[in-house]
């Protein structure tokens, strides 16, 4: 498994076995319920391309490479759901994380999300699960103005203006993805021990 | 005005609307991270 970015997702040319260059990613779609992502929305290539209205469910994914994400052919691009265009007013600004406040149970502001950290089977096949958050940090964490990273737990609901956390993340703040995988578990490892 | 000091507005407004459809253009490409209210897997046939 390997963590990374949805900023380094974005943007990536979609290529089919064959070699055909279809679209590129656009926005990452993650489930409001499973904390995973479900798949992307799509523009397309070249420099007056706009959107598509196709889609990409992750589980159409071959392959999640460094420079472009493989899929089997065309038919893997499924035309995008309404409610994914609708469900944009559910979160956040416009529907993006991104830009969202996260907040404690205790009401405590940890900062303003900058990106999202996945953990990726780079082979495909398996799930793309939303492991943390990198945040702006807010002056809570000691850090005001720097960017760090919050681990999640393994199912949250991402509803609203603000992104809830649990008031432990705070004990599990990591500054690069180099060991945060590490503190993710650490995180819900005692998460778990403490929902028993 | 001279003939120079039309093509000079000329260009000038031609500069202007390609900075202006690059800037749009790149809003409309630039992408986020969205919460779907169901799994798009769960629509297929």
């Amino acid at each position: 498994m390997k963590l990374m970015r949805t900023s380094d997702i974005a943007q990536r040319p979609v290529v089919t076995l064959s070699g055909e260059d279809l679209a590129q990613i656009k926005d990452v779609v993650y489930t409001a319920d499973g904390g995973s992502v479900s798949g992307f929305t799509l523009s397309g290539r070249g420099l007056l391309a706009g959107p598509l209205k196709e889609g990409l469910a992750w589980s159409s994914i071959t392959a999640l490479g460094a420079d472009a994400v493989m899929i089997a052919d065309g038919h893997a691009l499924q035309p995008t759901e309404a409610e994914l265009d609708t469900s944009r007013g559910s979160a956040g600004s416009h529907g993006n994380v991104l830009g969202s406040q996260v907040l404690t149970e205790d009401g405590v502001g940890l900062g303003t999300v900058h990106d999202v950290v996945v953990s990726v089977d780079a082979t495909g096949g398996g799930q793309c699960d939303v492991v943390g958050y990198e945040i702006v940090a807010s002056e809570h964490l000691g850090t005001q103005g720097e960017k760090v990273l919050i681990p999640l737990p393994d199912t949250m609901a991402v509803s609203g203006e603000h992104l809830m956390v649990p008031a432990s993340v705070q004990e599990f703040v990591g500054e690069d993805l180099a060991g945060f995988g590490a503190a993710v578990e650490r995180f819900r490892a005692q998460l778990g021990s403490t929902e028993r | 005005m001279d003939w120079w000091g039309w093509l000079l507005v000329f260009l000038a407004a031609v500069v202007v609307i390609v900075v202006i459809a690059l800037a749009v253009q790149s809003r409309r490409r630039k992408g986020g991270v969205i919460v779907a209210s169901t799994p798009p897997d769960e629509h297929k046939p």
